[in-house]
């Protein structure tokens, strides 16, 4: 066993972002190459050794993780699937009336398939990600009761993408047992799913069946895929190079280092969070839809521009879209339709009216996700914060939509009108900086500390003083690529098709903007001497 | 075949583009704030062609324990340090191919300290992508371009009367528990630098210089292990080598006064030490030419005295 630990620790460089040269001169391009010359039969399985090798290279040793959870998940998906074959035929041969009751002991049966393979997935992730924070604050707590016991505080080192890969594999288990997917008798197949490369580290969770029946097709590599996918890495790696980047010096001096304590300051580093992480996390998925389409894999889109929404729910069905899909299925959907939030509902509508009833079990389930979502991205009380102050700000909209309503009918405002549209969009924007900035403060308390100085102190003098790390130049090209994204994202949010519209051009044109963009991103791109590479920020949560 | 065409015309419009570019963004002056990689060993670049005899490279070592001036001082010859810190091999590599366009030094004295630094292959790649494509490599100058940077000429004027070399007066003493311990283990540098070690010998020797391998004076990075590691490659190579850590008669460096962080890099005081013993050792076996006096070389007398009031400081 030690033997293999330092087979598989050996000291190689370590793959650390879609948009390091290591992927992109040597592993994505040797990867197209290896799969583009394997025979259709084999190309799933070169696609399978790939992910593999890519997660070796960027966990070493804990591919054991990976190759033992495939393992588990595999064998309970084949268990619910036989617990599933039992059930139907036991309800082909009954009557009518026992079929209710054959189905609920069916249900509890595979319940309990279910909770194991929660346990398995979520008991990894847990004792790896949780268990520091929750013996820290077990400590914490028996420090103030002054119980003379103090818990070890355990130090793992998480696999890379670990609650992503968590998140899809529980979404796999989940679906079998909705029967809404068959489970997977082929371990390649589900190995493939598991684990394909440029969805590893930092999502989309996909759901089987989505992705997995493409990605064991076996596509083989065209011109026109390789090139649209090739031009959406390229816009991805712009986002990130040239925005998300440069922003990290800035954002980091404001947010760790504390050079400024002026509201004004921390009010800009918290929109330039904001803007940094969705360039970050939006760019490095259109490098991982890029790939996808590159090899024939059809991919889910993650984001659908946010920054046009004009509500906080809207926002989150934007964003991150299929972290929000999987809790909408996972969480909200079965704890609203559970039998006991059924009662709770018609007696909520009885005494409380439609309005209040309805909107009583719904904000439990929502309360369930968004504690679950804040906890999910971190082991940190700012993370728990943000879930509440989501959910704080979601139910209170649902709550007082009917008043708004009212009062803007009364106030005579047109709400369908343009200026009515971007005074939300704004609203929402903002709203959502604030929920950033706790989410990037170090810690909550740093994060209060921080929203004080915003309402108490907000003056900007320090921008001219101290050295954080943009200058008017970075400005501009800030301004400049943000002006590009956001035109783009217009022509998205109108439902234009970009690339297909260029490449309805002449010749000369689908030559040169493509060029142009690579061009873009070699000059303006904040990289090599005087900057300090910035991994995935998702790939942390 | 169409789509070959249209894959060569975009290749060949980003080519284009990016020579454009990096004619527009090499760096058109050596002076440390124009932009230049490696600023302080890029002095050189300012010399009259093949004006320096002795060449010193590698990293920080480099430029603290080596002062060039000490050898006009005292002997007449030219020599220059040519270093950056955190230096790798590749980048020694790098360096010395730019140097060695116009320098033809007769003694090459190449520090060891680099030998050991732990390089990737991917870097080693990459570093190399850098240097054949000067867009990437200074990408970042777009900010301080000027109208000058739309002339491709060079102008190499920058001048430095320290060849190289960077004087502390700082001191702050080292702990010698552990230094000069015997350990009959060898550590050879791993077969990736080995690799850049003999291929930059070779270009060294290439280019008519003899190759001197040099531990500087330090108590922090090296060890005995280390020594004979360096002393059985240099005898594989034929290399001559000298650790000056074990010549402490020779070279008398007080570790409680002649470093200026703890043993890592030797302060002024230290390198004229190092110095004394390279000038004596310079003499015993190279011939090398005493130009004091000469006409072409009055510039070193000047850049003398500015050395001189420099490490009075």
């Amino acid at each position: 066993m030690g033997a293999l630990f330092r087979l598989l620790s050996l000291r190689i460089p370590k793959l650390t972002s879609f948009f390091s040269a290591y992927y992109l001169v040597l592993f994505l391009p040797g990867s197209i190459l290896l799969y583009g010359l394997a025979p259709k039969k084999c190309r799933p399985w070169v696609l399978l050794g790939l992910s593999m090798m890519f997660f070796w290279l960027i966990s070493g040793e804990r591919i054991l993780y990976l190759l033992l959870a495939i393992f588990c998940i595999y064998y309970l998906g084949l268990w619910l699937d036989k617990l599933a074959q039992s059930r139907d035929a036991e309800l082909k041969q009954a009557e009518k009336g026992e079929k209710k009751a054959i189905r609920e002991r069916w249900t509890v049966k595979m319940r309990r398939v279910l909770l194991l393979g929660l346990a398995v997935l979520f008991g990894a992730l847990v004792t790896v990600k949780y268990s520091a924070f929750l013996a820290e604050n077990a400590n914490a707590v028996m420090h103030w009761m002054r119980c003379p016991v103090q818990l070890s505080v355990p130090g793992f080192v998480m696999p890379i993408g670990i609650s992503f890969f968590t998140m899809q594999a529980y979404g796999y288990l989940f679906d079998v047992y909705r029967g809404t997917v068959k489970a997977e008798r082929n371990i390649g197949k589900l190995s493939l799913f598991l684990s394909f490369f440029p969805c590893i580290v930092e999502g989309p969770i996909c759901r089987y069946s989505q992705t997995a029946e493409s990605l064991w097709e076996g596509k083989a590599l065209s011109y026109d895929r390789f090139t649209r996918g090739a031009q959406r890495i390229a816009f991805g790696m712009m986002k990130k190079l040239v925005v998300a980047d440069r922003l990290n010096a800035f954002v980091e001096a404001v947010f760790d280092n504390g050079v400024s304590n002026q509201g004004g300051v921390m009010a800009l580093a918290a929109i330039a969070y904001t803007f940094q992480l969705y360039m970050d996390f939006s760019g490095s998925m259109d490098a991982v839809l890029g790939t996808g389409e590159i090899f024939g894999v059809e991919i889910p889109e993650n984001f659908r521009q946010p920054f046009f929404s004009r509500t906080v729910s809207e926002f989150w069905t934007r964003w991150h879209i299929s972290l929000g899909g999987w809790f909408r299925d996972v969480i909200f959907y079965p704890v609203t339709t559970s039998a006991h939030m059924k009662k709770l509902t018609s007696a909520g509508r009885k005494k409380l009216g439609n309005h209040w009833g309805s909107l009583l079990t719904s904000g439990i389930a929502l309360l369930c996700v968004w504690l679950s979502n804040g906890a999910w991205h971190g082991a940190g009380w700012n993370y728990i914060f943000f879930g509440l102050y989501h959910f704080v700000i979601i139910f209170t909209g649902s709550a007082i939509a009917p008043w708004c309503k009212t009062l803007s009918d009364k106030l005579r405002i047109d709400r369908g009108s343009s200026a009515f549209r971007v005074f939300q969009t704004l609203r929402t924007a903002v709203l959502v900086v604030i929920g950033e900035l706790f989410f990037r403060a170090t810690t909550l308390s740093r994060g209060m500390q921080m929203m004080g100085a915003i309402l108490t102190n907000f003056t900007f003098s320090d921008l001219a003083v101290k050295n954080l790390f943009l200058d008017s130049a970075d400005c501009v090209i800030l301004l400049v690529t943000a002006a590009i994204v956001f035109a783009v994202g217009l022509k998205k949010e109108q439902g234009m098709d970009i690339r297909a519209a260029l490449s309805e051009k002449s010749t000369a044109i689908r030559c040169l903007w493509p060029a142009g963009l690579v061009l873009y991103i070699i000059i303006f791109g904040a990289y090599g001497r005087g900057y300090i590479p910035v991994n995935p920020m998702y790939a942390n949560f | 075949m169409k789509n070959i065409q249209k894959l060569a015309l975009f290749l060949g419009f980003l080519a284009v583009a990016l020579w454009l570019c990096g004619l527009i963004l090499t760096p058109k002056t050596n002076a440390p704030d124009g932009g230049i990689y490696y600023p302080d060993g890029m002095g050189i670049l300012s010399e009259p062609t093949d004006s320096i005899d002795v060449l010193f490279i590698g990293d920080s070592e480099v430029c603290a324990a080596f002062s060039p001036m000490e050898l006009w001082k005292h002997s007449g010859i030219t020599a220059y340090a040519c270093s950056s810190v955190d230096q790798q091999l590749y980048e020694t590599e790098a360096i010395a191919s730019v140097v060695l366009k116009n320098q033809h030094p007769k003694v090459v004295i190449f520090e060891t300290n680099v030998f050991y630094r732990h390089m990737n292959r991917t870097d080693a790649l990459m570093a190399k992508v850098d240097r054949a494509v000067p867009a990437i490599r200074y990408h970042d100058r777009w900010k301080t371009l000027t109208l000058r940077d739309f002339d491709p000429r060079a102008e190499y004027s920058y001048h430095n009367a320290l060849k190289g070399f960077y004087p502390s007066t700082e001191v702050q003493a080292a702990d010698t528990a552990d230094y000069g311990r015997p350990d009959d283990a060898v550590n050879r540098p791993s077969a990736m630098n080995e690799k850049y070690i003999r291929s930059l010998t070779k270009m060294f020797t290439n280019a008519g210089a003899q190759v001197i391998f040099v531990t500087s004076p330090n108590t922090m990075n090296w060890d005995a292990t280390r020594s004979s590691g360096v002393a059985e490659l240099a005898q594989e190579m034929g290399v001559t080598y000298i650790d000056m850590n074990a010549l402490r008669e020779e070279i008398p460096i007080d570790f409680q006064t002649d470093t200026r962080d703890k043993g890592d890099h030797l302060n002024t005081a230290g390198a004229i030490k190092v110095m004394n013993f390279l000038n004596r050792y310079l003499a015993e076996n190279f011939g090398l030419p005493d130009h004091r006096g000469q006409a072409d070389f009055a510039q070193w007398d000047e850049d003398l005295q500015v050395y001189n009031q420099m490490i009075a400081r």
